[in-house]
């Protein structure tokens, strides 16, 4: 395959369907606490005795946790180098991605991300991240 | 685990295949062989055997789903036992854990586990994923993840939270290539500095070439059988002190902390179990896919504290002379890695006790120490070992 592309199912629908709008959306539960990836169960809540967890918007903006820079692709349609990373969110949670309009070798931990949103085939998006500029950044 | 139960069974026999490039040898070809070569070992047969363990799941290991069955049928054997628990590389110390509790509640008298893989040539492929783009994998497939990619993240991250090196970093796979310098069946065997490891091609960063294992065609078994039929066998008996598994992820977006790994409680759980600690142990083989995971493994299970692997590894604490000799076989960085080399990790443990080391032999050896990691730091295994 030239690269996997995602495939929505019953539970995370409604986060493939606000990404192929530009929007981020990630679980809450009635507990109040974060969840991500999706899942149709509240990590808090196991036995579902609360209401299900609820899709909400967030900022969209996190920081580096950690970045690989890969220069050796294992699929055709990712075209090497590029930054792999982890996102902590600023609600939290983490996020895999790539981090995208940089320089792969300039990304580093800590650095402020937000999120953008890429087009990997006909009709399909994924988030992605890319820095806040120093000069943006409050 | 009780220790009753590792108690009621040893080891008695292993062997590793010499082979290291296998072109056209299917693997089940290199499970019998190796099967048969730890059986002789302990001077057993076939005809002994009521147990096997093997995953051969993966692409590479010949098989497909009910792999054990599969690999049965082609050995021609009916254990009336068999386990194919799959955590990834350190599978086959899991399975002797799993293995020795069977013997001890009378499920088998005589165990095989078992692995063999052919990844250099087999025709099907690639290996297979650790997740699919549909479900909790959609949040990590579509970015392009590899194992070199996912350690690499470990890698850095303790470079950034610890100030660890490449230098350091490259100290790993120098160490263990001077111990393969000395196996004739390592695959890499020349000396090499680390500015050759620096210097050679980034894959992933922060790893070079040199960093990341080899990849071999080969296998491997050992053999266990009840600890009353094992003393008048080939080989003085293998005694099992103490034993620990756990398990973390397989994404790393659910990864919690980047500096450690499941090895940490199943290190506790083995080192409690067996009443030792790092300092009773006279040689330890780490799983080394990559340079940072000995370097994670010495800090999970206390041989240093964590965030201090990169100045310990530097030390030539882990070389010939040095505090706790590691990997002494060439590991997986220089000798054999053909997708899951935990059963190297613990014949080389096992080979250690013996003295029949290929490669740098401890002397006088009493206390063995075999850690196994499996997925992206995603399970560990490790198995304190003695003779009897």
């Amino acid at each position: 395959m030239d690269r996997p592309i995602p495939i929505p199912c019953a539970h995370d629908k409604v986060f493939w369907e606000a990404v192929a709008e530009d929007r981020l959306v990630v679980q809450k539960t009635s507990n109040g606490n974060w969840q991500s990836y999706p899942r149709a169960h509240a990590l808090d809540d196991p036995m579902k005795q609360n209401a299900a967890p609820a899709f909400e918007a967030v900022a969209g903006t996190g920081t580096i946790e950690n970045v690989s820079v890969v220069h050796r692709s294992f699929y055709p349609a990712i075209l090497a180098p590029y930054a792999f990373a982890v996102v902590r969110l600023d609600e939290g949670v983490c996020m895999t991605c790539h981090i995208v309009d940089a320089e792969p070798s300039e990304v580093r931990i800590g650095d402020r991300v937000k999120v953008t949103f890429i087009e990997i085939a006909p009709g399909k998006k994924i988030p992605c991240f890319k820095p806040i500029e120093a000069s943006l950044a409050t | 685990m009780d220790m009753n139960l590792l108690s009621r069974a040893a080891i008695v026999g292993a062997y590793e295949s010499p082979r290291r490039k296998a072109n056209d040898i299917h693997p089940f070809q290199i499970f019998h062989e190796v099967i048969a070569g730890a059986l002789e070992h302990a001077g057993l047969t076939f005809a002994d055997v009521d147990g096997l363990c093997v995953t051969a799941g993966d692409v590479g290991e010949g098989g497909s789903t009910e792999d054990v069955i599969e690999v049965a049928e082609y050995l021609g054997i009916s254990p009336r036992f068999v386990d194919s628990t799959d955590v990834g590389g350190c599978s086959a110390i899991v399975q002797t854990a799993r293995a020795a509790a069977a013997i001890a509640c009378g499920m088998a008298d005589t165990v095989v586990v078992a692995y063999a893989a052919c990844p250099r040539w087999f025709p099907l492929g690639p290996t297979n994923p650790m997740s699919w783009p549909v479900g909790p994998g959609a949040s990590e497939m579509p970015y392009g993840i590899s194992s070199i990619t996912a350690y690499g993240l470990y890698a850095a991250r303790h470079m950034h939270q610890f100030g660890t090196t490449p230098e350091q970093l490259a100290s790993v796979p120098v160490a263990i290539r001077a111990n393969a310098a000395l196996n004739p069946n390592a695959l890499m065997r020349d000396p090499i500095s680390i500015s050759d490891v620096l210097e050679s091609r980034m894959i992933s960063s922060p790893f070079h070439k040199l960093d990341c294992c080899v990849v071999t065609d080969s296998g491997g078994a050992v053999v266990l059988t009840r600890r009353d039929r094992a003393n008048d066998l080939r080989k003085k008996p293998i005694r099992m002190l103490g034993y620990g598994e756990a398990i973390g992820c397989i994404h790393t977006n659910q990864v919690a902390d980047f500096t450690a790994s499941p090895g940490l409680q199943s290190g506790q759980r083995a080192f409690n179990a067996a009443g030792l600690t790092p300092v009773d142990v006279d040689v330890a083989q780490f799983y080394d896919a990559f340079s940072i995971t000995p370097l994670i493994g010495l800090e999970d299970l206390g041989f240093c504290k964590n965030g201090e692997g990169g100045a310990f590894v530097a030390s030539g604490a882990i070389g010939a002379g040095g505090s706790i000799p590691i990997n002494t076989d060439g590991g997986g960085l220089s000798s054999n890695h053909p997708g899951k080399r935990g059963v190297f990790v613990l014949i080389e443990a096992l080979r250690q006790l013996w003295d029949e080391s290929p490669g740098l032999q401890v002397k006088d050896c009493e206390v063995s120490l075999a850690h196994g990691i499996g997925g992206f730091f995603s399970a560990a295994s490790t198995m304190l070992l003695a003779r009897s």
